[in-house]
């Protein structure tokens, strides 16, 4: 007899045939522009001698080679200076625009300032990529998650972090990827895939935590304390005390179970990601058929917090930018062209669609300071999601999730 | 070209301009009064809000020609005085509202109009007077929080 060896896949096969129930949900979301208020700039002035540049860019160290293989001067010759950013987003990660404004001022033999337009810069962006995230999960007659697979894709790259929770909390784990070439240009956007993985991987959750009749928090808890105890592979690249920590402060500052804002409904959602902890409760109130984040509790490890001030203000507005891309964000590429140009069509979060009260409670500890512009940014577009369903009794799969909501109603 | 005759922050200042050019471009490339911002150039974001007679205006829509003897007030004069800064200027620095800070002169200029028309305003109408103001960075509560609170040290 030949000992028989199965390879995940199969292990994975069989237990999805022999469960009690299968839940199967895919999972998309749309290009995305990044639009710093401040439009791309940057002033440039070329001489024989001197190649002399002042320009917003969030890595400036990455741009210098670049910079001398591209306008054909030697690294000694060059001298930048740093201007204020208006905002960057990942957008700025990228210096082509001081490339450009270097081969102009070449030409012209003068100093140049070059400035996007508005239009030039959503239409030439480095846009977030597109995904496709399926998850599958076998569930038993005592309804326990007995495997787990998760295939995510993109254009052109895939969006998934296999070694991430769930990873580590489930038997029969599986994680996949796949990748399409793409000519639509495409660069790093506030926690780049995370900003998807999470809001895929977070709805999951919260529908699988219904199926098997649980609490979505404590749900997420008890797989963590599984994680803790029994870890399932040797990959895993989070700490799963630290992920618990923000749910159970999260589970404590926000009153879970009971709604805090009036006529509202809650969603929770929670990620790891640039070597910090989030999670949220977001209130969602349906008026006039339209969503309203009312209020968000979020609790936070980024390590110790230098500037209690600062932090708190740069959670805020990852929150509501969360709030804004779930809902609204969407750039559509229309015959080799961005259907939106300006904000005109391309919808950001203004004053009366933000939260009016958002709570960050920092978990306190000595750790050396994380992540903390784009941590708090992933987990928000799922707890969104995870309360309008709560709201409308619609679950939400594709993103901008405003856009749904309207089909799902026609 | 043309001549104009502008009166901004007070005082009268000419400019050789294009007829059409927009009244946002006057003010940085010409005046060089560059605390007014562009960020779309289609009136959709606020970055560039001036007062035209005390009323908030999106100068990337206005064309120099259609100025005349109006008064224009731009961030650079909206202080109290040489020493003193405006409620809500004082406001927002209490509050640490800022983030990157490009979109805050518009939003401040929206916010000291919004003031003098209604120096105690209800939640709703902030957000209703600011709705055409985008903060890209998300500072939206800050920016409420301290409106209100300019308000108060304006209207007690």
């Amino acid at each position: 007899m030949t000992l028989l060896r199965r390879t995940k896949m199969e292990i994975l096969k069989l237990h999805l045939k022999n469960a009690k129930r299968v839940i199967e949900r895919t999972y998309t979301a749309p290009f995305l522009a990044h639009n710093p208020m401040e439009p791309i700039s940057c002033f440039a002035h070329i001489t024989d001698e001197k190649a002399f540049f002042v320009a917003p860019i969030q890595i400036p160290e990455m741009m210098k080679q670049n910079i001398v293989a591209n306008l054909d001067i030697k690294p000694e010759q060059l001298e930048m200076k740093l201007a204020r950013m208006g905002g960057g987003f990942g957008r700025r990660a990228y210096g082509h625009y001081i490339v450009e404004a270097g081969h102009i001022s070449k030409k012209m033999k003068a100093p140049v300032k070059l400035i996007y337009t508005r239009e030039d810069d959503m239409t030439n962006g480095i846009y977030r990529p597109t995904y496709i995230m399926t998850y599958k999960a076998a569930i038993d007659e005592n309804n326990n998650v007995t495997a787990l697979h998760v295939i995510g894709g993109g254009f052109p790259e895939s969006p998934l972090h296999e070694n991430r929770f769930p990873a580590g909390a489930i038997d029969n784990y599986l994680a996949e990827s796949w990748e399409l070439p793409t000519n639509i240009t495409i660069g790093a956007y506030r926690a780049p895939r995370s900003n998807f993985n999470a809001s895929a991987e977070q709805s999951f959750l919260d529908e699988l935590a219904e199926a098997v009749g649980k609490d979505p928090l404590d749900f997420r808890i008890e797989l963590l304390k599984k994680a803790k105890a029994n870890p399932v592979g040797k990959n895993n690249d989070y700490d799963v005390s630290r992920y618990m920590g923000v749910l159970q402060l999260l589970k404590e500052k926000s009153n879970w179970g009971s709604p805090a804002t009036k006529n509202a409904k809650r969603g929770v959602s929670a990620y790891f990601c640039h070597a910090s902890y989030a999670a949220h409760v977001v209130d969602v109130t349906m008026k006039n058929g339209q969503p309203y984040v009312e209020k968000v509790v979020t609790a936070m490890d980024c390590g110790f917090v230098v500037n209690p001030e600062g932090a708190k203000n740069m959670v805020e507005g990852a929150v509501i930018d969360g709030i804004g891309n779930a809902l609204y964000g969407e750039l559509l590429i229309d015959k080799g062209d961005t259907a939106q140009k300006n904000l005109n069509n391309y919808r950001i979060i203004r004053h009366r669609e933000a939260p009016k009260k958002i709570e960050v409670h920092f978990v306190q500890n000595n750790i050396d300071p994380t992540g903390l512009g784009e941590p708090p940014f992933p987990p928000v577009f799922a707890a969104v999601a995870n309360a309008l369903y709560k709201a409308t009794g619609k679950r939400l799969y594709h993103q901008p999730y405003l856009k749904e909501l309207n089909k799902q109603k026609a | 070209m043309a001549k104009f005759q502008l009166k901004i922050n007070g005082k009268q200042l000419s400019v050789d301009v294009d007829p059409s050019t927009p009244l946002l471009w006057v003010l940085r490339d010409h005046l060089h009064l560059v605390g007014t911002k562009y960020g779309c150039g289609a009136g959709a974001c606020g970055a560039c809000t001036v007062h035209l007679n005390g009323n908030a205006l999106r100068s990337c829509q206005l064309p120099v020609s259609a100025v005349g003897t109006q008064a224009i007030t731009t961030i650079e004069g909206i202080a109290t005085s040489e020493t003193e800064m405006h409620p809500v200027q004082k406001a927002w620095l209490e509050l640490d509202v800022a983030q990157c800070g490009y979109c805050q002169t518009g939003q401040i200029m929206s916010a000291v109009a919004l003031l003098k028309r209604n120096p105690n305003p209800t939640e709703a109408e902030i957000e209703a007077a600011m709705t055409g103001n985008i903060c890209r960075c998300g500072t939206y509560i800050r920016i409420k929080a301290a409106i209100q609170k300019a308000a108060k040290s304006t209207t007690k």
